[in-house]
């Protein structure tokens, strides 16, 4: 057994102590196990990351091989984990931010009633995720898959006492089996085309084919949708909102940081199969820029401090698609681990002002907080620069290289510039969103009228260190104009997944004229918020007005469509059937028992239970039997 | 020599008396009895019909039968004993547990 196929054992491990025995812990126990084991698969994660420089290849450990002749050509399918270049970098985000926001968790989670069960579903979280990032084949990767779900659903209905929260996590649940389907289907086809279910043989498989084969076409567009499923892409981007309806340390591990970056890790994990398929490729550009768009126009005016970032989350996992769609995989999962550092940074952030503000969640209720919450607002405020994409911070590497490589993608040839263009749009609107959040509540007058208090240090001391990494994180992918040893991410990765070969060689004079660009964008994004929190104040800013407003507000109607599209006709056919179910079919076998029933009580006087009236039966069939055969005899 | 149909006659009045006293009686051990002096009835007529035959083929018939009544009064007293533990009594008319 290789040390690296420990790291999910260790969580599972302290899960399992937690359900069984975490109900009769004192408080911080149970946050500390949780907390010590995701550390633990941190240590673990970094010992194999600093072993993958060097000349070492992946290690792999096969636990069981399961069904040996698969095929019929000698392959099978082992339950394996593979440990790569791809496979560390995310085992890192998955339990470094992992266990920052556990610790945070401890102070966040105080006095809950359920402050075991809660660190007891995270920790099984961080081992089914870490199984999903270390599947040596489609269908481990698929175990891990759903029991993230299973682990969202858990914790998006936490506090399930209250139905709206139960719900949300129902809808979570359906949603995502919508992309599961298709992502069993694309494994499925995968299987019929390459005979084996293991990414490395499939990869294989689809170098070997020709390029844009329909069938890895269509093994790249299911593969898509399932992956459209897991990172809430349009059009299954519906549940991510309303799964702010978990705890905020949730929302940020599981739907931020970590588990929706689940379908862009997928297709960078298949990144040999979309190299072959620039159809499918250009669907998952498209489907990123519209997403990115989308996200952006409806975080705008929406109030809940939470649901701003749960846009801003669709939006930046666009720009995800949009990487791994331009063949740059090395991009997208950068845009992961930026992402995961600012984006958890600021709904950690978010969550301090809940708890100082004991559980206010409405942006327009806030304001002034910079100063009753000093250190909540500097790093607010690090993460919103970092995800608006102001230079030097996290946000602006990854984003300024995922705009460049779409524009000279060559997968998306003639379209590139334009989902450039949509991404350009999209990062002045993030950098407006995230500074009207900002505005309304940090800066201005306070709207609160409760007493407010800073959260403990076991919360802000993660903070600062998010805080540090939306800094500095940028670093280890520098672009091109930079010396090329300063970029460390891009040859790490790139021996994993390398890129889509033939991107067109940019002019030194573009380039500089697409990051100028891109950093006009992000301060325009900013003046252009703070222009309007000039003109219209906390109030206006607070509540758009117009048609836009309650477009974006209603996230352009996207949930209205779906009721009216399918739950409308849903429960139209489903009360037709219903009614033919109580008046065709119960009808039909109530009637047959009620001819039965009325037949046993018209026969069920002659049982009187008297034994004289039974004689005289017996005594006068005797009796008929004699007449009969005398009368016969006598013919 | 006694002719067959007085033996049947007799056999005739006897199955007449017991079926009546099956009908009439109230007491199990009555009830009991009548059906003993039904049984025995039908041995008779068999037993006449032996005679008046030559054939020795029913009054192993009878032998089956007088075995059957044997072991039907050991199955059917303790029947009735337990019942009249149970009851303090034997009528047959409060014993309708059974009825539909």
């Amino acid at each position: 057994m290789q040390l690296f196929s420990l790291m999910p054992f260790l969580p599972l491990a302290g899960f399992l102590i937690l359900a069984v025995w975490g109900k009769r812990m004192r408080e911080p126990l149970p946050g500390l196990i949780a907390s010590g084991a995701v550390l633990l698969a941190f240590l673990i994660a970094l010992a194999g990351f600093v072993g993958l420089h060097g000349a070492t290849g992946p290690s792999r450990q096969v636990f069981w091989d399961f069904l040996p002749y698969l095929g019929g050509n000698g392959r099978n399918l082992p339950i394996a984990f593979r440990f790569d270049q791809l496979s560390a970098i995310m085992t890192l985000v998955v339990t470094g931010v992992g266990f920052l926001i556990h610790v945070y968790s401890i102070g966040y989670m105080h006095a809950n009633k359920g402050y075991s069960r809660f660190f007891a579903y995270l920790n099984f979280f961080v081992a089914l995720m870490l199984v999903l990032v270390l599947a040596d084949s489609y269908p481990v990767m698929f175990i891990g898959w759903e029991g993230v779900g299973v682990a969202s659903y858990l914790l998006i209905g936490f506090e399930y006492q209250d139905f709206k929260n139960t719900d949300a996590g129902r809808k979570a649940f359906i949603v995502n089996r919508i992309g599961d389907l298709f992502f069993v289907l694309g494994m499925g086809l995968a299987f019929h085309a390459f005979g084996s279910l293991n990414i490395q043989d499939v990869s294989a498989g689809a170098r070997a084919t020709a390029y844009g084969a329909p069938v890895v076409e269509l093994i790249g567009l299911f593969m898509l949708l399932g992956a459209a499923g897991k990172s809430a892409q349009l059009p299954l981007s519906t549940w991510l909102p309303d799964a702010m309806a978990g705890p905020t340390p949730v929302s940020a591990l599981i739907h931020a940081a970590t588990m929706v970056t689940a379908g862009v890790y997928l297709i960078a994990r298949s990144g040999a199969l979309f190299t072959q398929a620039p159809g499918a490729s250009s669907w998952v550009a498209w489907v990123g820029a519209f997403t990115a768009l989308y996200g952006a126009l409806s975080a705008i005016a929406q109030t809940d401090i939470k649901k701003i970032l749960a846009y801003s989350t669709i939006s930046q996992l666009g720009f995800m698609f949009i990487a791994v769609g331009s063949g740059v995989y090395w991009v997208g999962i950068f845009h992961v681990v930026t992402h995961a550092f600012f984006k958890a940074l600021l709904f950690l952030a978010a969550g301090s002002v809940i708890h100082g503000l004991s559980g206010e969640q409405d942006v327009r209720k806030m304001g002034g907080l910079a100063k009753l919450m000093p250190t909540t607002h500097i790093v607010s405020l690090v993460g919103v620069l970092a995800i608006s994409g102001i230079p030097i911070l996290a946000g602006f590497w990854s984003k300024d290289a995922i705009l460049g490589s779409a524009f000279a993608s060559p997968l998306l040839g003639a379209s590139g510039p334009f989902i450039w263009f949509i991404g350009v749009v999209t990062a002045v609107l993030t950098a407006a969103y995230m500074w009207r959040w900002y505005v309304l509540v940090f800066q201005g007058k306070q709207r609160v009228s409760r007493r407010v208090h800073e959260s403990p240090a076991v919360m802000t001391l993660p903070l600062w260190v998010l805080a540090g990494l939306s800094v500095v994180g940028g670093f280890i992918g520098l672009p091109g104009y930079f010396p090329k040893a300063w970029n460390i991410l891009q040859p790490y990765l790139e021996r994993a997944i390398p890129s889509a070969p033939g991107f067109q060689d940019v002019s030194t004079l573009t380039e500089v004229l697409l990051v100028l660009m891109a950093i006009v964008a992000a301060v325009g994004g900013l003046l252009l918020a703070a222009w309007w929190y000039r003109q219209q104040g906390a109030e206006g800013l607070g509540n758009v007005q117009g048609g836009f407003g309650e477009a974006s507000r209603r996230a352009l109607y996207l949930d209205d469509a779906y009721r009216v599209g399918l739950n409308v006709p849903a429960s139209a056919i489903a009360t037709g059937l219903a009614f033919g179910d109580t008046n065709v079919v119960d009808a039909g076998f109530n009637g047959l028992a009620g001819v039965i029933d009325d037949a046993g009580a018209a026969v069920r006087g002659w049982e009187s239970g008297y034994l004289r009236s039974y004689a005289v039966t017996v005594l006068a069939g005797a009796a008929v039997l004699i007449a009969y055969w005398a009368v016969r005899s006598l013919l | 020599m006694v002719p067959t149909s007085w033996y049947l006659a007799l056999s005739g009045i006897l199955f007449a008396i017991g079926a009546v006293g099956v009908l009439t009686r109230r007491t199990a051990i009555l009830i009991f009895l009548s059906v003993e002096l039904m049984l025995n009835a039908a041995n008779l007529s068999l037993v006449a019909f032996a005679r008046a035959w030559g054939d020795l083929s029913a009054q192993t018939a009878v032998f089956v039968v007088m075995t059957l009544a044997a072991a039907e009064v050991s199955i059917g007293l303790g029947i009735i004993v337990a019942i009249f533990r149970k009851r303090a009594s034997t009528n047959v008319d409060d014993l309708t547990n059974l009825r539909g």
